[in-house]
């Protein structure tokens, strides 16, 4: 064990990288959880690497763009993506012209993820999941539930949740979360798989009935998770730090010890906390786990719910 | 009174010398971006994103707040100037403006738009501090169904925009609609049109539209011509709006700051809205409409107060609900909680000083804009009198560099100049532009408010007249689209009555 | 026949083409009904609008009578060299950007439109290039440090 940790940190002060500034390409806008993750990072990479972190954006296409971009880029080191899980799943298998697949990528690091609860609005008759499953059953295909995106974390929650539960729900696609955030507040949707961010900060405006992670959450303590009602139901959208499958060995192992240093800092934890996330580390063995696990869950629910059919 | 209490600490976290350098830098970098075409405020954010991390967090706001409204101030600039509008929000800008600037009034255009815009800007942050919370609700009323007809209504004033032919801007403007479907639904997840190009799955850009229809278009028009030998001379004491002038725009500004303001509260491309309803407004009220399109000032002072006024609105929904109205608002959400500010409805009574130093910096901000503006606009015609061969391949380089900046995408160069040459035609044909951009900026949010509006009462149209405010906006949509009809039912009667008389005499 | 007429009817078959292709388009994605419109509602409807406009802006040019143009479509007989010459000069920019770098290709881009459309000095057309190309360089690579390509020479 101590052989090959030392064979580990002899290759990492050997290691002629990095030369110079890295890019991380973040392919969503600024502002959003992948930058508010990089840019608190930032500074602890800097100081670990040596060297400067340039951010760019390449929104567009909802991830695709960068991730399309990326996994054409020099395999060097010098380039890193943010990426969402299960978007780098499902992109490649529902968009037609996307020039990416998931395994183009290896993932250096996850950093943390969002847990996606379901909220309903201030004046809806339920108060709990249980409540709310009963009026579901009652009016099937009339609760109107919003989330972001066809394809994406909310849908595929709102699926989940309606496999495990047998009720059918009304999925509303709006286009940002701001929106759905908005529609929640107004009362114009019933209810809504949405992120814990969202649940932080509109907490004394909706109804929170349950989030999706493992325990409670610090910022939601009075909130139920799934497991605790007795649902086996995670629903959570995961972000970290990729790079293209051909970057050596080497330079992947210094990447993910600089990563690793950093979120495993205690205040860089609780900034994560504090806007609304849950901090994780992992490295890249266990996000290739991760992924893996969620490849084969996202693909159970596909046949449950033959959703590839030929796109007319 | 607790206002004054407020107000004073917000003066107090205000004026130490790091925020009003800040505040400095923010309106500076703002204005130039807002002048350059392309470079839209959430670039200069994202560029100075990582020097507010060492600094408080209302340092951080105060900055990143002026560069959202200095922005405002600049794109103004140069739909007067070029005919090149700074963002979606200045195309109206250019209809009148470009014109007066044509007549050597550039700078009384300039002038309008500078000061229309720092009182509307004053307006809107009197409206910040004392109305946030209850227009926050209002704008929580706004769901798809409203959003839908609100839409529709927009599109509809935009035949007033037209100052040739009603059916030929309706028809640019049907025609942005449809290139506003190209991209990828949201809704059902299907590519329209996309050919197989990433670059299209979010849409036609609308900076390579106005970049190409405008700024391209006009330019290779321009080229057309020889040598211009009319060389728009200005006198220094043009340079200011005489007493004419104020006297013409005084009350489109009052209108135009309150349009704006209330249109801002509500998240989406408020600036866009309330610049050209303030237009079609000001065009329905003013006793000589048929004049609007030809250097009309009232056509710059409403649309250039409505826009920057609906950007002190945006700031509501941040404060009051964490939610941001738009993405550059979203920038600053981002910065909230990169410095660990947690936002929603508790944010104004748990920061106190963060709102109210932010709010007095905007009235800081928007004077420091005023006294920077003015000066300027002395150097700004000085550069309309630079020889107009010298002049166009600098324009040029700039709208390419705008639209290459964006996404470092040739896909969207070569987008913008299709939009050249068909804008160039377009101009020959006598077909207006302002509806095709406008159309193509609202468009799709029209059309996702309509599907998930109708997903939402499962099927049922009802939906628009169900719900109030909604209902209010079909009916003025109705109104609206009948209203050209009556006066031309009216002249036919009169036809009809002349030649009956005719033959009876 | 003035040429009004001509140039609305030349528009209004544009027009009436282009509309006629969304519609036909819709019909390859899902156009929906009314009470639940797919991704075509949108394209099928609004082209079909924009066909009838079109049908009508043509009626419109045989119905009544319009004023006469005396001038045709160039304003001068060698106006479509220049207007070619600049469509052409912005292709080449897009194309040549990557190999090239920012600076060259603004240079080259500057120093073409200066010298050929409406021809000035050597002397001038070089100092306005070189100083825009400099000018351009230290505002948005420097400055404002924005992503610029490098060309193959490096800069």
């Amino acid at each position: 064990m101590l052989a090959i940790l030392s064979i580990f940190t002899m290759d990492a002060t050997a290691l002629d990288f990095p030369k110079g500034p890295i890019n991380y390409w973040n392919p969503f806008n600024p502002g959003g959880e992948v930058d508010i993750a990089a840019r608190a990072m930032q500074p602890y990479l800097e100081k670990n690497l040596g060297v400067p972190l340039v951010v760019n954006y390449f929104p567009g296409a909802g991830g695709a763009l960068c991730w399309s971009k990326l996994s054409a880029a020099k395999p060097d080191g010098y380039t890193v993506g943010g990426f969402s899980i299960p978007h780098i799943i499902l992109q490649p298998m529902f968009m037609k012209d996307v020039a990416f697949k998931t395994d183009d990528f290896v993932i250096i690091t996850i950093v943390e993820y969002t847990p996606i609860g379901l909220a309903v609005k201030k004046d809806f008759k339920a108060n709990s999941v249980k409540e709310f499953i009963e009026y579901a059953r009652a009016n099937p295909g009339k609760v109107n539930c919003g989330g972001v995106g066809k394809f994406s974390g909310h849908h595929f929650a709102t699926l989940q949740f309606m496999k495990l539960t047998g009720v059918n729900l009304n999925y509303a696609t709006f286009t940002g979360t701001s929106q759905v955030q908005t529609a929640i507040l107004g009362g114009h949707i019933d209810a809504a798989f949405t992120n814990s961010t969202v649940l932080v900060t509109s907490r004394d405006q909706i109804k929170v009935l349950a989030v999706g992670s493992p325990e409670r959450m610090s910022q939601l303590s009075d909130v139920s998770t799934f497991k605790e009602l007795g649902m086996e139901f995670y629903p959570r959208i995961a972000r970290g730090v990729m790079v293209p499958k051909a970057v050596p060995q080497e330079i992947q192992a210094r990447l993910e010890k600089a990563f690793l240093d950093t979120i495993s800092k205690a205040e860089f934890k609780v900034k994560m906390e504090q806007a609304g996330f849950v901090p994780q580390v992992m490295g890249i063995a266990e996000s290739q786990k991760y992924l893996d696990a969620e490849t084969k869950l996202l693909n159970k629910l596909i046949q449950d719910y033959n959703l590839l059919q030929p796109t007319k | 009174m607790d206002l004054t209490n407020y107000i004073l600490l917000g003066v107090q976290t205000l004026f130490t010398p790091t925020n009003i350098l800040f505040c400095f830098i923010g309106v500076v970098m703002g204005t130039l971006v807002g002048v350059l075409p392309g470079l839209g405020p959430t670039a200069a954010i994202a560029l100075l994103l990582p020097n507010t991390f060492h600094v408080s967090p209302v340092s951080a706001i105060i900055m990143l707040a002026g560069i959202y409204y200095g922005a405002m101030y600049g794109g103004s600039t140069t739909s007067i100037l070029v005919n090149i509008p700074g963002e979606a929000a200045s195309v109206i800008t250019c209809l009148d403006g470009y014109k007066m600037a044509q007549q050597g009034r550039a700078g009384p255009a300039l002038g309008i738009a500078a000061f229309g815009s720092f009182i509307a800007g004053t307006i809107s942050v009197l409206g910040l501090m004392l109305v946030a919370p209850p227009l926050a609700k209002f704008a929580l009323a706004f769901g798809p169904a409203e959003y839908f007809s609100l839409m529709l209504m927009g599109i509809v004033i935009l035949i007033y925009l037209a100052a040739g032919s009603m059916l030929k801007a309706l028809m640019m403007g049907i025609f942005g609609l449809l290139l506003g479907t190209i991209g990828m639904d949201a809704i059902s997840g299907t590519q329209r049109l996309t050919f197989g190009i990433l670059e299209l799955c979010d849409g036609v850009g609308f900076i390579p539209a106005i970049m190409g229809l405008f700024g391209v278009a006009e330019v290779i028009a321009n080229v057309e011509q020889a040598i211009r030998t009319d060389v728009i001379t200005t006198k220094v004491k043009n340079l200011l709006p005489n007493l004419k002038d104020w006297k013409d725009s005084f009350w489109p500004i009052i209108r135009g700051s309150f349009l704006g303001f209330f249109i801002g509260v509500l998240p989406g491309p408020a600036p866009v809205i309330s610049s050209f309803s303030s237009y079609a407004i000001e065009k329905k009220l003013s006793k000589t409409p048929e004049k609007f399109g030809t250097g009309m000032i009232q056509g710059v002072a409403g649309p250039e107060s409505a826009n920057n006024a609906a950007t002190g609105g945006a700031f509501i929904p941040l404060f009051t609900l964490g939610i941001p109205a738009n993405s550059v608002i979203a920038v600053l959400l981002g910065a909230f909680m990169i410095h660990g500010i947690q936002p929603g409805p508790m944010l104004i009574s748990k920061y106190p000083q963060l709102f109210w130093g932010t709010v007095m910096s905007m009235y800081l901000g928007n004077a420091m804009l005023l006294i920077l503006n003015l000066p300027l606009i002395g150097l700004w015609v000085q550069v309309l009198k630079v020889p107009y061969p010298i002049l166009f391949p600098l324009i040029l380089l700039f709208c390419l560099v705008g639209v290459f900046s964006l996404n470092f995408s040739q896909v969207e160069v070569a987008l913008m100049i299709g939009f050249g040459v068909f804008g160039y035609l377009a101009r020959k044909f006598q077909f207006e532009m302002a509806p095709l951009v406008l159309a193509l900026v609202i468009g799709p949010m029209m059309e996702n408010s309509l599907r998930l509006s109708l997903i939402i009462s499962q099927g049922s149209p009802w939906i628009f007249i169900q719900h109030p405010i909604s209902a209010a906006f079909i009916f003025i949509t109705l109104v609206l689209l009948i209203s050209p009809l009556v006066p031309w039912i009216g002249r036919r009667r009169k036809k009809l009555r002349e030649k009956v008389e005719g033959e009876q005499i | 026949m003035g040429k009004v007429q001509n140039q609305n009817r030349i528009a209004a078959l544009f027009f009436l083409f282009t509309g006629l292709f969304f519609a036909l388009y819709a019909r390859t994605v899902e156009i929906g009904t009314f009470t639940e419109p797919g991704p075509g509602f949108m394209p099928f409807f609004g082209g079909l609008t924009l066909a009838g406009m079109s049908i009508a802006l043509l009626f419109g040019t045989f119905i009544r009578k319009m004023t006469e143009l005396g001038s045709s479509f160039f304003p001068q007989k060698d106006s479509w060299k220049r207007v070619v010459a600049v469509f052409l000069a912005l292709i080449v920019y897009n194309l040549v950007l990557h190999h090239l770098g920012f600076t060259l290709t603004t240079f080259f881009f500057i120093f073409f439109l200066v010298k050929f459309i409406f021809p000035q000095s050597l002397k001038r057309t070089l100092m306005v290039a070189i100083l825009s190309a400099l000018g351009a360089r230290l505002l948005f690579i420097s400055f404002l440090e924005t992503q610029l390509p490098k060309g193959f020479l490096g800069f």
